[in-house]
């Protein structure tokens, strides 16, 4: 095998384990149903999918195998997003990527396929596209299954470039892009922080 | 953290934006786009056969955005060809690669537009071969297979080398289930040819064949199991006035033998158009060869 071929190996390597440490797993109803989440605050804040969290109780294993039960702050079924909170501190939160990646920028989809516990898979995006209610796909050559829902779409730096959503074909998914988890993130942290936290 | 990872982001990212100059939108059928390679500065485009579902009020949007109308100059369904001439100049037309170069494993990139962005997609080369024929009987110079996934609207758009030289038309028109190129030497044979006659020129027996088992005692001797049983012979035709007849059994055109009607087709290349063809065919069991000139499929 090459140098560069070896060198990719390692940087992939190091780039899956930096995203599977901000990977949950999201169970509802003792852990029947399964997607994934992804830790966007130390402080305990979770991004998923709407459809991820149709039912109630909510529990979250983390990473390091910790449970704890969690709170659905906000939920929108149209943006297909959610937040959670879990009554943790010092999580390994995942950076937010600026904007979409251009087409054919490698990426890694972390989550839990069929119930396999933190798997990677590796893709590029193929490109990036609106739907008729204005919401923004990352779109991406991977095999998303049930149970990637949720779970965190990583650009080479490691930085969050979606949420892994639907599958669109066989080989083929779509991911809630990055900007409109942040739009979603801001308004639903506006409505829920105080006030004065908010305008500090 | 993850040095070349990211330089192999950012590499791929510039190819794509280099190869996509020279990627347009064709739009020739409702609702789904397809995409063209640009062969020439002049507007000739080159995309997939299959996506032009109408010949006229053909679009072609450019990368700079503009939509400017294209003329069909011809098309071939045997190879999934098609050329279109866009009402543009100075673009900027792809530049080809060469196959001796490519190795299983290479990585190749497919190029896309199949609405006013530009899309991208990754893969390796899976399988390089001899020449292979399509379906619907065409001749690839080179079978080149990738694991490309075809997404809406890919196909027409070219196969990109890690150099950004194109090697090949990518369609989901050739095969099922597993991703097919146009090779880039196939394009450059068949282009030329669209161009120059509006079509691929075929030569013509007038003859409709199956496949049937051959005689025990005949099977030695062809040194095949099976020949193309005549069904029927159009009046007036080539295979008419040289005395070919339903119930003839072909097992040979030229030196090369038959025993299906892809192979049968495959000889009828436009080479042959006009000059006497050796035919071998068991009539009542007894080979006999029987000249035939074909003429020019219209």
């Amino acid at each position: 095998m090459g140098d560069l071929l070896r060198q990719l190996n390692t940087d992939l390597a190091a780039l899956a384990e930096t995203a599977r440490a901000g990977l949950v797993r999201v169970g509802v109803r003792g852990m029947l149903g399964v997607g994934s989440g992804i830790i966007v605050h130390p402080a305990g804040l979770i991004l998923t999918n709407a459809h991820v969290v149709r039912g109630e109780p909510v529990r979250i294993r983390l990473a390091d195998g910790r449970e704890f039960p969690a709170r659905v702050v906000s939920r929108d079924p149209a943006a297909d997003l959610a937040v959670l909170l879990i009554g943790a501190a010092d999580l390994p939160a995942l950076e937010l990527a600026p904007a979409t990646p251009p087409p054919g920028s490698p990426v890694l989809a972390l989550g839990h396929p069929w119930g396999v516990e933190a798997a990677a898979s590796f893709g590029v995006v193929t490109g990036s596209s609106a739907d008729e209610t204005g919401r923004e796909w990352v779109l991406v050559n991977l095999r998303l299954r049930p149970g990637n829902s949720g779970g965190p779409l990583v650009d080479a730096a490691g930085r969050v470039v979606g949420i892994n959503t639907i599958m669109t074909g066989a080989e083929t998914g779509a991911a809630v892009s990055v900007r409109a988890a942040r739009a979603f993130l801001k308004r639903v942290l506006a409505e829920h922080l105080p006030p004065v936290a908010a305008a500090g | 953290m993850f040095e070349h990872l990211k330089t192999l982001s950012e590499e791929l990212a510039d190819l794509v934006r280099t190869a996509g100059e020279s990627v347009v939108r064709v739009s020739a059928r409702p609702h789904l786009g397809a995409s063209g390679i640009v062969w020439s500065a002049d507007g000739v485009i080159v995309t997939a056969d299959h996506a032009i579902e109408r010949e006229d009020r053909i679009e072609v949007g450019l990368p700079d955005g503009r939509t400017v109308g294209a003329r069909l100059m011809g098309r071939d369904p045997t190879t999934d060809i098609a050329v279109v001439r866009a009402e543009a100049a100075a673009l900027n037309p792809a530049r080809p690669g060469r196959l001796e170069s490519l190795r299983v494993g290479h990585i190749v990139v497919a190029v896309a537009r199949p609405g006013r962005e530009l899309q991208a997609t990754l893969g390796i080369i899976s399988a390089i071969g001899g020449p292979w024929r399509t379906m619907a009987g065409g001749q690839l110079d080179t079978y080149l297979q990738t694991d490309v996934a075809m997404h809406p609207g890919f196909s027409g758009g070219p196969l990109v080398t890690a150099e950004g030289l194109t090697i090949g038309l990518n369609t989901s028109g050739l095969a099922r289930g597993i991703s097919v190129a146009v090779p880039i030497t196939t394009l450059g044979r068949v282009v030329e040819a669209l161009l120059t006659h509006g079509r691929v020129r075929r030569a013509y027996l007038g003859i409709a064949s199956q496949p049937v088992r051959l005689p025990d005692a005949v099977r030695g001797r062809v040194g095949r199991a099976m020949g193309l049983v005549i069904v029927s012979v159009e009046g007036g035709s080539p295979a008419d006035r040289a005395g070919l007849t339903v119930g003839d059994v072909i097992v040979a055109v030229g030196d090369q033998p038959v025993s299906r009607p892809d192979e049968l087709l495959a000889q009828l290349t436009s080479d042959r158009i006009g000059r006497p063809l050796p035919i071998r065919v068991l009539r009542g069991g007894q080979p006999v060869e029987i000249v035939v000139t074909p003429g020019e499929r219209s």
